[in-house]
């Protein structure tokens, strides 16, 4: 679904991205590009593309001129981070582990090979949000599902009834044209901390191919026995996978205090009880 | 009949016009006076380039103004001395002139301290979007005796500093987010609750609106037509139009589908005719 293929001439394509829609046709030079978006809560998982079909006439249809022969639709990570919220508070004991399963909507890029993009759009519509407080903070994509951790020594219950009014996360890890993404939390401070709100910073993380699905590096937050956090990105269970689209920052894998830890705290949503 | 009489010093000087060591007097203070320019010249430039990094543009114009100023007060006072001119009188009688001036350009004056007062207190800076008695504009540039604005429908407004520094000022954009407060009735045969959980999904579906902090829902007060409510919705500061214009259209919109009605103002009118009829 996201590898370059070459289009004819005169020729609509189309990809079914659970729920939106996009489409494509060249000729010569010129591309014309169109993107039918919907609202993420309403995402129904369903992905494949590219087919032969026709847009809706009602549709605005983008144009963008230049030289190519292969074009795909890659994945992009937005530019803001993506906050969730846990489903009621999770609080983690001292030495305790818990992972989060996530599934990323992402921004779609129209792009030639050798890296040249003809439209970058965004499918899935979220809601924003505002990790900080009243006077600083980040502008931040919110997704509107409510995680429950995986622990370790977990065994495999019966499909559990989420409660009523929230998003099962599983509906959104089934769908193709989501970015899975593992965010795991490692207490390894003397104090228990209380869970809330998790974000997520994209600047270092690459997008790869895992069969049908997309994944991501994984996301680590230790808070350490000094009482403060460390972020890092796992790369080491993406070896081997096709890289669908690079991070957007180079340089070390381990992020460490880029905003001071205070601020770290906060878009973790981690405060020492 | 005698000729004006120069002081003894401007005599001195144009007797020595011609002179051999005239001339290398009058090269070499040319040549100080470029030097000094020069040196003050290179001097704002480092200032700027320096202070343009810790600190906001509008200290930093009052920095190289300074420069440049002590620059020209020097190269002036240097000329002032080639020339022959005694510098001490002539400040005894500036200091004199001052205060005349002074009391002539209060309002000028005024106006300057106020100005470095602004520059010192940042109350806003350029940029900022502020509102002052029923002006508002983006801040252009904050000078040295007034601050010039932008109106969004875009005309030109000068403010006398000294009329910010009296004034309460509202700074619109100092704060990354806000909070939009919109007020309107329901009627009294309205479900309160229903009207809650409907403006609560409103807010939730209304991409500008943000979802943390949480919007606001007040049920404020009694009124003669219906129920005043109070929603306010937060939002990041540069989706004010964006926000106002898509709620306004989403409530109108629900609150029809919802059938919760939004009443008009009432009044009973009772006509008395003649002869003690009364019509309501």
């Amino acid at each position: 679904m996201w590898n370059y293929f070459s289009p004819e001439d005169l020729q609509w394509y189309s990809w079914e991205l659970d729920g939106a829609r996009a489409w494509l046709r060249k000729n010569g030079e010129e591309w014309r590009l169109a993107l039918e978006g919907i609202d993420f809560r309403a995402i129904q998982p369903g992905a494949k593309g590219p087919i032969p079909a026709v847009p809706s006439l009602e549709l605005p249809i983008f144009f963008s001129v230049g030289k190519g022969t292969k074009i795909a639709l890659r994945p992009q990570l937005a530019h803001r981070p993506y906050v969730i919220a846990v489903r009621n508070d999770v609080r983690l004991l001292p030495g305790a582990e818990a992972q989060f399963d996530i599934a990323l909507p992402p921004l779609l890029r129209f792009e030639l090979e050798g890296g040249k993009v003809l439209l970058e759009a965004e499918p899935f519509t979220v809601p924003n949000t505002w990790f900080g407080d009243k006077t600083s903070g980040n502008l931040c994509h919110s997704l509107p599902m409510s995680l429950d951790p995986r622990c370790a020594g977990e065994k495999q219950a019966p499909a559990d009834s989420a409660a009523p009014g929230t998003h099962n996360a599983e509906r959104y890890l089934a769908c193709r044209s989501l970015v899975q993404c593992r965010l795991v939390i490692r207490n390894q401070s003397k104090e228990s901390i209380d869970l809330d709100r998790l974000a997520i910073f994209t600047d270092l993380i690459n997008i790869y191919q895992k069969g049908e699905f997309m994944v991501t590096d994984s996301v680590v937050i230790v808070a350490n026995q000094d009482g403060e956090l460390q972020t890092r990105i796992e790369k080491e269970k993406s070896r081997g996978l096709t890289v669908l689209q690079a991070a957007r920052s180079s340089g070390i894998s381990e992020i460490l205090v880029r905003r001071g830890v205070s601020f770290l705290k906060r878009i973790a949503g981690l405060e020492p009880v | 009949m005698n000729g004006i009489q120069l002081p003894d010093s401007l005599q001195t000087f144009f007797q020595s016009i011609g002179t051999t060591e005239f001339w290398w007097k009058a090269i070499s203070t040319i040549l100080t006076v470029a030097v000094i320019l020069g040196v003050f010249r290179f001097l704002q430039m480092a200032v700027v380039r320096t202070a343009s990094k810790k600190f906001p543009e509008a200290k930093v114009f009052l920095a190289r103004k300074i420069v440049k100023y002590a620059g020209y007060s020097i190269a002036a006072a240097i000329l002032l001395k080639a020339v022959g001119i005694n510098i001490t009188a002539l400040l005894g009688a500036a200091g004199i002139a001052g205060i005349a001036i002074g009391f002539a350009a209060q309002t000028s004056v005024s106006n300057l301290i106020s100005g470095i007062f602004l520059i010192s207190e940042k109350p806003f800076e350029m940029g900022d979007v502020i509102q002052t008695g029923d002006i508002t504009g983006t801040v252009l540039s904050i000078d040295l005796l007034s601050i010039k604005i932008q109106t969004f429908d875009n005309r030109f407004v000068r403010i006398p500093n000294e009329t910010i520094i009296k004034t309460n000022v509202i700074n619109l954009t100092k704060f990354p987010i806000r909070r939009m407060d919109i007020r309107f009735q329901v009627s009294y045969n309205a479900d309160i609750e229903k009207v809650i959980d409907t403006c609560a999904k409103i807010a939730q579906r209304n991409r500008y609106a943000l979802d943390n902090p949480e919007p606001l829902i007040l049920v404020d007060s009694f009124d003669n037509s219906g129920i005043n409510i109070l929603f306010g919705i937060w939002f990041e500061r540069s989706q004010l139009v964006s926000l106002k214009n898509s709620i306004i259209i989403d409530i109108q919109r629900r609150f029809a589908e919802e059938q919760i009605e939004i009443p008009y103002p009432k009044m009973d009118v009772y006509i008395k005719e003649n002869g003690g009829m009364e019509n309501g």
